[in-house]
């Protein structure tokens, strides 16, 4: 485990008051996706449709990409394709420069944090606000999201009020409905006066060259037809063939982000406002961003691609459950967060991620579009190996432990200098604090199982096996 | 801006690299096809089902308020409505189709009549039984900030626009084509951000209405 990791779920059991509430809350949640996957005639199968609707548009990406920009430039719509993050943002920079933009209304996209687009804006001298009630209390307290879904689900009611209070003024309270109140009366203005808005894509529709926006507050809604330019920004991997099969797609992903059978607003954008039409933006543009998603469709990884972003793997997770999602240190946090930051970013750049897993196969159950999360965590646990990233010491113990194994009477003697060597750091029957290969563990603040006194081995050769075991 | 004004100018820009990215990550092709959507899977009503009663169960569970009415009473109706949330915006579209609802509000509102008005009064493309929800569309005389701007939407809806299921939706819309812009309205705005507690009303309408003419 490198140094920040460790650092940073330290820092996170540190809090166990906030990690009691993270638990409640991604609790509730999983309670609410599981109840609302039940109401389907056949969870499984619609599942199953889902991925393999995915599977096919991402085996015909190029066809599908080919297809929608033909659409949406035939509808008006301009198409702007960016390899990296420094290019998606020098893209929508160009944008808002050419239409004379000054005021971003924006509403939540996991994109734009990915190439952290609202600090490229505002050095570019435009005023820029997040609408999301969520992500307009991160951008106050200047935070960072830590769900998909849920950006402050680590906030806890007074640190909320607190936050809101210091920003907006007025008298402070913890009733969410005037906090609410209060941060659609202080929109409002913003929401007259933008003239750029940015989203996200939930997803793009070939056949008709639609983006399909979902959110629950409105203000999408605001973003995508209040100002006279909107852009929405989005990765290769959005799309889907036909409109029908959005039906599929939102049909889970409410179910599962939220326990919602839809989303408040399932906003269908084609093109930009026509000419009979009293109200609408003139332009409406597409940031379409690979940034290492060609390298993910071109490798064993490729299903990582189905998600939806629904976050119910983080809600399953329970390593999630116990840290948090900013000890992750990653914009995609939780499961797929393991598995999609290291391919995104480069795994010598988070070797550590893979392994935070017990690879309990909760994020697989819970997945909309079943990605197999686990058997890509082992993966990329070996191509961590390959390239010599892993841990030294763990490579050697396995290949002592693999040698021990072939000798019975080593793997007994091994036994009992181990029984030997924790005996006096006990304390109940776990050890708080270890040295050597378990200290990695320990430091954790994680507690090491004291081995039993009677291994497994003499207990079944003097009391469970009838007549003993001959060795 | 119109179609015609972008004509002079490159419809993709930026970095033609990425779809060269794409294509080489395909080339090999041919081991999923493309699945049939099967409605026994997506649908959760079955035929059968009373869709206006399970509409209007859906809705009331996420607060949207029923209202019955006829093409006779509806101005009365809405009339009662705009006393009680103030003064209304109407979209013009509802009134061409219902021509009994002229003066009811104002039709074309400048944005400080918008953002002051009680109600927005528009009309829907669809209600949909399995989620209790409306579709409202974007199009000539219809105007997208009155069925979200105003902190109470009313949608006025004529019983022959209800469909089972969002499918029939995308499945219509497939073959006719989308408006510019088309919304799914699965109850008012809300959002759960703070401590998980839901609150009903963001940035969005506060109160949705179902006026329902029989």
């Amino acid at each position: 485990m490198s140094p920040d990791f460790g650092r940073r779920v330290a820092a996170a059991l540190a809090e166990p008051e906030r990690m009691h509430f993270i638990r409640d809350a991604t609790a509730s949640v999983h309670n609410r996706r599981v109840a609302a996957w039940s109401e389907l005639p056949d969870p499984d199968a619609l599942r199953t449709l889902a991925a393999q609707i995915k599977d096919h548009t991402l085996e015909h990406l190029d066809e599908y990409l080919d297809q929608f920009i033909e659409k949406f430039t035939a509808l008006g719509g301009k198409v702007h394709l960016a390899g990296t993050g420094e290019e998606a943002v020098e893209l929508v920079r160009t944008i808002a420069t050419e239409a004379d933009c000054r005021v971003v209304s924006k509403s939540k996209s996991m994109v734009s944090e990915e190439v952290d687009l609202n600090t490229a804006l505002q050095e570019a001298g435009l005023e820029v606000v997040e609408t999301d009630l969520g992500e307009f209390i991160v951008q106050l307290d200047r935070d960072h999201p830590s769900h998909i879904v849920l950006p402050i689900i680590h906030k806890d009611i007074s640190t909320i009020a607190t936050v809101m209070q210091r920003h907006l003024g007025g008298e402070y309270t913890e009733d969410e409905k005037k906090l609410t109140r209060a941060a659609r009366e202080h929109l409002r203005p913003l929401f007259r006066r933008c003239d750029l808005g940015v989203s996200g894509v939930n997803f793009a529709v070939a056949e008709t060259g639609s983006i399909v926006i979902v959110t629950n507050e409105g203000n999408g809604r605001f973003t995508t037809t209040r100002p006279r330019v909107h852009v929405a920004v989005m990765g290769i991997e959005k799309l889907v063939p036909r409109l029908e099969d959005v039906t599929v797609m939102v049909k889970l992903l409410g179910r599962s982000g939220t326990g919602q059978a839809l989303t408040v607003y399932t906003n269908f954008i084609t093109g930009p406002k026509r000419s009979a039409d009293p109200d609408g933006p003139d332009e409406v543009h597409v940031v379409i961003l690979d940034r290492g998603r060609s390298g993910i469709l071109g490798s064993k990884f490729r299903e990582a691609l189905r998600c939806i972003r629904c976050g119910s793997c983080l809600n399953a997770c329970p390593v999630y459950r116990s840290i948090g999602g900013h000890a992750y240190g990653a914009v995609y946090p939780g499961p797929i967060g393991k598995v999609i930051t290291p391919l995104l970013n480069g795994l010598e750049k988070f070797p550590d991620l893979p392994q935070a897993s017990s690879l309990c196969g909760g994020c697989l159950e819970a997945c909309p579009v079943k990605i197999d999360i686990p058997r890509m965590l082992v993966d990329l646990r070996g191509e961590a190996i390959r390239r010599g990233l892993d841990d030294r010491s763990k490579r050697y113990g396995m290949r002592f432990l693999l040698w021990t194994l072939r000798f019975p009477w080593l793997y007994r003697f091994g036994q009992r200098v181990i029984r030997w060597f924790l005996s006096p750091r006990r304390s109940g029957g776990w050890i708080r604090s270890g040295v050597g290969p378990i200290g990695g563990w320990t430091k954790a603040r994680r507690d090491f199982k004291r081995p039993a006194e009677t291994p497994f081995r003499e207990l079944w050769r003097k009391e469970l096996c009838d007549g003993g075991v001959e060795e | 801006m119109s179609v015609e004004s972008h004509g002079h100018e490159p419809p993709v820009r930026g970095n033609p690299e990425v779809l060269a990215a794409v294509r080489r990550a395909t080339r090999n092709k041919g081991r999923c096809s493309l699945p049939d959507i099967d409605d026994r899977i997506v649908r959760t009503l079955s035929q059968d089902a009373d869709f206006d009663a399970v509409f209007r169960t859906k809705a009331a569970i996420l607060g949207v308020g029923i209202t019955d009415t006829s093409t006779s009473e509806l101005r009365d109706t809405l009339a009662k409505f705009v006393t009680e949330y103030g003064s209304a915006v109407v979209e013009p579209a509802l009134v061409r189709r219902f021509p009994q609802l002229a003066g009811l509000g104002v039709e074309e509102a400048d944005d400080d009549t918008l953002f002051a008005a009680g109600c927005g009064i528009t009309g829907v493309e669809f209600a949909i039984a399995e989620t209790g929800s409306l579709v409202v569309a974007s199009g000539p005389e219809k105007w997208r900030q009155y069925s979200f701007v105003p902190p109470t939407h009313i949608a006025v809806v004529e019983k022959d626009q209800l469909v089972a299921d969002l499918l029939d939706v995308t499945r219509h819309w497939a073959t006719t084509g989308l408006s510019a812009n088309s919304v799914v309205i699965t109850g008012p705005s809300r959002t759960a951000d703070i401590a998980q507690r839901l609150v009903q009303g963001v940035h969005g309408p506060i109160r949705l209405e179902c006026v329902w003419v029989g």
